[in-house]
């Protein structure tokens, strides 16, 4: 499979007004989107994921770092670059009732996405809203609907209706489903599937809902204090993943089966601020496998397995890479 | 074991300007000592009014019309609000949702615990702030004697709850009930937080209602497990049992809806919503969206059948059923 995104090297940084300090907020991170998949990030609140897909799309400026998107350089926003990015890209927000305007029909908020479009006539501006509607299944009678009249699925619904409206090639999924009920999360997933193969769209899925992560990603970055501690395919990840903070994160996880025992794996204390981050590896005041070294030194990514990168210490490597290219 | 609290046909209604608003339909609930009960259901279900139907915290225009709630043989309905205030924090302890939300913004949370000892214990302030201090370490606090000092505001979410915690348990509660106690939290906080109320539970003998909508908090905690649909418990049985053989068709579409569960082969869920409370369906509330749903359905409301020892469902489907319940299953797979 092609990249259709090559992130080198991202960082963002958000400085506090009013003081020197900055909180560090994505830091070196570096991945590919392939063309066609889902790729997933987890991560706990705090860990950057959603500032990530932000930079993606532009929505806030990376510090540094190059973005790449079909090979083509967008790191230095332009004119020309917006065109593209703005009608290839789009994003479905968290919470489906702020992120839609409450006094737009659910017809107006698709159709304002394509009116930015000027060089599309009337006509066909029509049938693509009517087209995207169809597709996540909003009836016709809900068309001059207000958000507040919709259930929170069929917000959703809109929310996706209004991306791929101009027939984007990647959305920025962030947490789509966090806000919705178990069986309206199923449904949503199912129709993001359903549009995943019909229009072969890329999807960029934030999420720190660990199980749906599971089922709908191809690929998986997890990230602590805005770094990639740990990323492969989904399998890897989550069966055999090296990381310490992977293995807490997975061993937290409740799983729907009173078969499987609880893990005990923890890591004590919370997530540190990201405003002084800590010298060395980012976790080693939390890492049960800690020692000297880890509080010292940052760790260098290394592939323990085909395509499965690991940020720790410990992690022993199949075939060492450069530290240089990847952080 | 013997019976802790029962709850008998708890009706909470909602008196707003459209009508009545009817969120708990005849809640009928046990449980026994040392015994962690998981109730589960979708926002809208009426988890959180009940739970404060229990306590008799429901606030206008919401009143709690009928039923009992009989703790250890008293019928906590029948007290007058100074007899009530010496079972709640005392007897039965309460975890809200939303730590933040519920602590007072303008206390500092370790004086808020101390008053919550000083209403049921006789001493000076000083050795309940002593208190208070060991209780936020045992919940887990660093620098507990700082910390007994900071707002609410200056806390993390996750901090939070765990004042929380050591708000309802600074009186060893023989009655543990937890609200939500981990929505919003993140995983690892989460398993910290879980890990730390079984344990206490579990130190203190006490028994616990978890009322979640998160079906892995009570798969790996709890012993019990009561479905909650529209303000009614519709199944309710050991928590393994239910696990391996859901039978409500609406647990079933519950128990599908999990990502882990839906596999390759995609079970059909069912479409629709919960009910609108201000105009309930005749017969089962859950008729509408029920695949099996019969003249009977429509017309006369279910009672909670037992199917095996103890294991009940509320559906027409299981009357005259009294072992091998798995009919509805095998139509729905």
């Amino acid at each position: 499979m092609k990249n259709l995104l090559e992130i080198e090297s991202l960082t963002k940084l958000f400085p506090i007004s009013g003081t020197k300090d900055v909180v560090s907020a994505v830091n070196n991170v570096s991945f590919e989107i392939r063309e066609g998949e889902t790729f997933g990030l987890i991560g706990e609140s705090g860990s950057g994921k959603s500032s990530v897909g932000r930079c993606l799309l532009n929505l806030i400026n990376p510090t540094k770092g190059v973005l790449r998107y079909k090979g083509m350089d967008y790191s230095n926003f332009g004119k020309k670059e917006e065109s593209i990015i703005r009608s290839e890209m789009q994003m479905v927000f968290q919470d489906p009732y702020y992120s839609l305007n409450p006094r737009k029909t659910v017809w107006d908020t698709v159709e304002d996405t394509l009116r930015v479009n000027k060089t599309l006539p009337e006509g066909e501006r029509k049938t693509k809203v009517s087209e995207a509607l169809d597709k996540v299944q909003i009836s016709r009678n809900d068309y001059e609907k207000y958000p507040h009249q919709l259930s929170a699925g069929q917000q959703q619904r809109v929310g996706i209706a209004r991306a791929i409206a101009p027939n984007p090639k990647f959305i920025v999924l962030d947490e789509p489903t966090s806000s919705l009920d178990l069986s309206v999360r199923a449904e949503i997933i199912d129709l993001l599937v359903k549009l995943q193969k019909e229009d072969g769209i890329t999807y960029l899925f934030i999420s720190h809902d660990l199980s749906t992560v599971q089922y709908l990603c191809h690929r998986v970055a997890i990230m602590y204090l805005g770094k990639i501690v740990e990323y492969g395919t989904v399998d890897q990840v989550f069966r055999n993943h090296n990381h310490p903070y992977s293995k807490a994160l997975l061993a937290s996880v409740m799983k729907a089966d009173p078969k499987i025992p609880r893990s005990n794996y923890r890591l004590s204390g919370e997530i540190p601020s990201p405003i002084n981050l800590p010298k060395g590896c980012f976790l080693a005041s939390r890492c049960p496998e800690a020692e000297d070294k880890c509080r010292e030194i940052e760790p260098p990514l290394i592939e323990v397995e085909k395509g499965q990168f690991v940020h720790c210490h410990h992690a022993k490597a199949y075939e060492k890479i450069e530290n240089k290219i990847y952080g | 074991m013997n019976q802790l609290l029962k709850i008998e046909d708890l009706h909470t209604y909602f008196y707003v300007r459209k009508g009545v608003s009817k969120i708990v339909n005849g809640l009928n609930l046990s449980v026994r000592k040392g015994e962690l009960l998981g109730v589960v259901g979708e926002s809208g279900s009426g988890k959180t009014v009940a739970a404060m139907s229990i306590v008799d915290r429901v606030r206008t225009p919401g009143k709690v019309v009928s039923g009992k709630v009989i703790y250890q043989g008293t019928d906590l309905r029948g007290l007058n609000e100074s007899e009530l205030r010496k079972f709640r924090g005392k007897e039965i302890g309460l975890i809200a949702a939303n730590a933040r939300g519920n602590l007072n913004p303008l206390i500092k949370v370790g004086d808020q615990i101390a008053d919550v000892y000083l209403a049921h214990n006789k001493g000076d302030l000083r050795e309940a702030k002593q208190r208070a201090i060991e209780m936020l370490r045992a919940v887990g606090i660093n620098g507990a004697e700082q910390r007994a000092n900071a707002y609410p505001h200056e806390l993390s979410g996750g901090m939070a709850q765990r004042v929380m915690i050591a708000l309802a348990l600074i009186n060893s509660p023989n009655l543990l009930i937890a609200d939500d106690a981990t929505n919003g939290l993140d995983v690892t906080v989460q398993a910290q937080i879980m890990d730390l109320i079984l344990d206490i539970v579990e130190k203190r003998k006490a028994s616990g209602i978890f009322i979640t909508h998160d079906l892995g908090v009570v798969a790996q905690c709890c012993d019990e497990i009561a479905i909650m649909y529209a303000g009614q418990i519709v199944e309710k049985g050991p928590v393994t049992t239910f696990f391996e053989e859901p039978q409500h068709p609406y647990s079933q579409n519950l128990l599908n809806s999990l990502p882990e569960r839906r596999g390759k082969e995609k079970k059909i869920l069912l479409s629709g919503g919960l009910p609108n409370p201000l105009e309930l369906p005749s017969g089962c509330l859950f008729h509408p969206r029920c695949p099996y749903a019969t003249e009977k359905c429509r017309q006369e409301e279910p009672s909670l059948v037992k199917v095996s020892e103890n294991y009940s469902v509320k559906c027409h489907l299981f009357e005259g059923i009294t072992e091998e319940g798995g009919i509805v299953d095998e139509k729905l797979a």
